[in-house]
């Protein structure tokens, strides 16, 4: 098993490489969530959709006040994933399969920009 | 062995059976079979086989028969049939000498009719001489009554055998097996399977290599169950002997569970087929999907991505974008509807489901799981003609019937 953690000021992501099937865990102060799990592909592509802001998905979907782009929906914990953009940076918002809110995150500009590296780099390392 | 690139092969096997029942009123009756079969170079030489059977009633009914022992003897499980029955287990049962002469080498790829009878073509869906899985009586029965089923081959025994097993399950096991041992197909290939399977089960060595395979796969409860229906069918005089077959055989069916033991049918027939034929196992022809098909099942940690990258398609995470304010589970429901309105396919795996008969009764540990409520949604709108002709069930690649 292979893991990387995603920093952020006040959470950090851990995704875990089980030969091709990705978990991914948030930490937030003494919390752990298990968000759910999918191909590692499929877990980067879709983190790496909402961490280029001027790309930024269309924000279609309304939760409090507030437009969301759904980017992801994870196998195991039914969990779906979904971000907007804001001041400092983007907000990430995640559900239960009951739709039941679990957790709310913010990363700013910088933290995006070393996600995305980090992640490009454990992508195309898996491709090596 | 193997000289100048030509490779030769020979053997036999022999097994030899006794049996005897006593009851508590004092009769008692008894049976030995032995046979044994040669072959050399695939081919097999004329087998030989001899049955003796006795009985004995202290009531002196007159029924008794073969070599009886005088009114009021002990009953003959204490003393063997006179001159007939072994003094031990190790003294060489007639006719040939050379019958406890282990085989120098076991297997030369058998060619499949050589092996399994001139014509016979199980395997194959029965398109050869298939009077026997077209008629369970063999023809013995002579257009009426009831077969005599001491006249039938093993094979014609194995039908018999299989068909009296939906008649002892249940629910949705017994639905799944009825309409299975009527499906010519199926019926082929488990008895090809069957056949090969006891004919295995004689060589020295190889008989103990597949038990202990069996053991591993299925487990001790229905490797034995297996085992015992062989047996009891090879042995089988009667239907009560055929019931007590199929007994076994539907305590193999319970314990390996419907739907697996239709995957590894397939697998089988497809396995005969290639030694039928002396062409290399072929794979089973890649699933393909359409590409917005849906492929549903349990995660089961990637496998069901891996079918989804392998087949195409696309899984319930690819195809919501959101919630919509709706549970997972309605919105996977509405997923499948708005897919098959749109005339795109739904590919249900069911390699990884656990407990298929608890999801689908609602109860056990697995009941209330995303997979486990949209089975049963599936199974509950069954009778509409979009969902049968959409939604399709799989076992290791291989398309299977509904679990119901």
């Amino acid at each position: 098993m292979v893991s990387i953690q995603l920093i952020a000021h006040d959470f950090h992501l851990q995704l875990v490489d089980n030969r091709g099937w990705c978990s991914v865990l948030l930490f937030l102060n003494n919390r752990t969530v298990e968000l759910g799990a999918d191909s590692k592909e499929v877990v980067i592509s879709r983190f790496l959709s909402i961490l280029d802001i001027p790309r930024f998905p269309e924000l279609k979907f309304a939760i409090e006040d507030c437009q969301y782009a759904c980017f992801i929906l994870l196998f195991e914990k039914h969990t779906f994933g979904y971000a907007r953009p804001t001041n400092s940076g983007i907000e990430l918002h995640f559900r239960n399969e009951l739709n039941e809110p679990i957790i709310t995150v913010n990363l700013t500009l910088e933290e995006c920009e070393l996600w995305k590296i980090q992640l490009n780099q454990w992508l195309s390392s898996s491709h090596e | 062995m193997t000289k100048g690139g030509v490779s030769t092969s020979n053997g036999s096997s022999w097994s030899w059976t006794r049996s005897a029942t006593v009851w508590d009123d004092g009769r008692n009756n008894w049976s030995e079979i032995w046979s044994k079969s040669s072959w050399k170079d695939g081919k097999y030489a004329p087998s030989e086989s001899e049955v003796t059977r006795g009985s004995f009633d202290p009531k002196g009914t007159g029924t008794e028969t073969n070599n009886l022992p005088k009114f009021g003897e002990a009953p003959r499980l204490n003393k063997g049939p006179k001159g007939e029955v072994p003094p031990d287990l190790v003294k060489p049962p007639k006719p040939s000498d050379d019958i406890w002469r282990l085989p120098t080498v076991i297997f030369k790829e058998p060619k499949f009719k050589e092996v399994f009878g001139s014509g016979s073509d199980y395997a194959a869906g029965g398109s050869g001489n298939d009077d026997v899985a077209n008629n369970p009586s063999g023809g013995s029965g002579g257009g009426g009554g009831k077969p005599d089923v001491s006249k039938m081959s093993f094979i014609q025994k194995l039908k018999a055998a299989i068909q009296l097993v939906p008649g002892l399950l249940v629910g949705d096991a017994k639905a799944a097996f009825e309409r299975l041992v009527n499906d010519p197909q199926f019926l082929a290939e488990l008895i090809a399977v069957g056949l090969a399977f006891a004919a295995l089960q004689a060589i020295p060595g190889v008989g103990q290599a597949i038990d202990a395979i069996l053991l591993l796969v299925f487990g001790a409860s229905a490797a034995v169950s297996l085992g015992n229906f062989l047996l009891k069918t090879w042995q089988a005089k009667n239907e009560q002997d055929l019931s007590a077959a199929a007994n076994e055989f539907k305590n193999f069916v319970e314990a390996v569970g419907v739907l697996t033991l239709i995957a590894g049918l397939k697998l089988a027939g497809r396995l005969l087929r290639s030694i039928r034929t002396d062409r290399p196992l072929p794979s089973p022809p890649p699933l393909r999907f359409g590409s917005n098909d849906l492929v549903y099942g349990p995660s089961a940690a990637g496998r069901l991505r891996q079918l989804q990258q392998r087949a195409g398609g696309k899984t319930l995470t690819d195809a919501v974008s959101d919630l919509g304010g709706r549970t997972w589970i309605q919105a996977s429901i509405d997923t499948m509807e708005e897919a098959l309105r749109n005339g795109h396919k739904i590919h249900f795996d069911l390699t990884n489901v656990e407990d298929i008969h608890g999801i689908l009764n609602n109860t056990g540990r697995f009941a209330n799981t995303v997979t486990a409520q949209e089975l049963r949604y599936i199974r509950q709108n069954w009778s509409r003609a979009e969902v049968k002709n959409g939604v399709k069930f799989y076992v290791n690649d291989v398309e299977v019937s509904p679990p119901w």
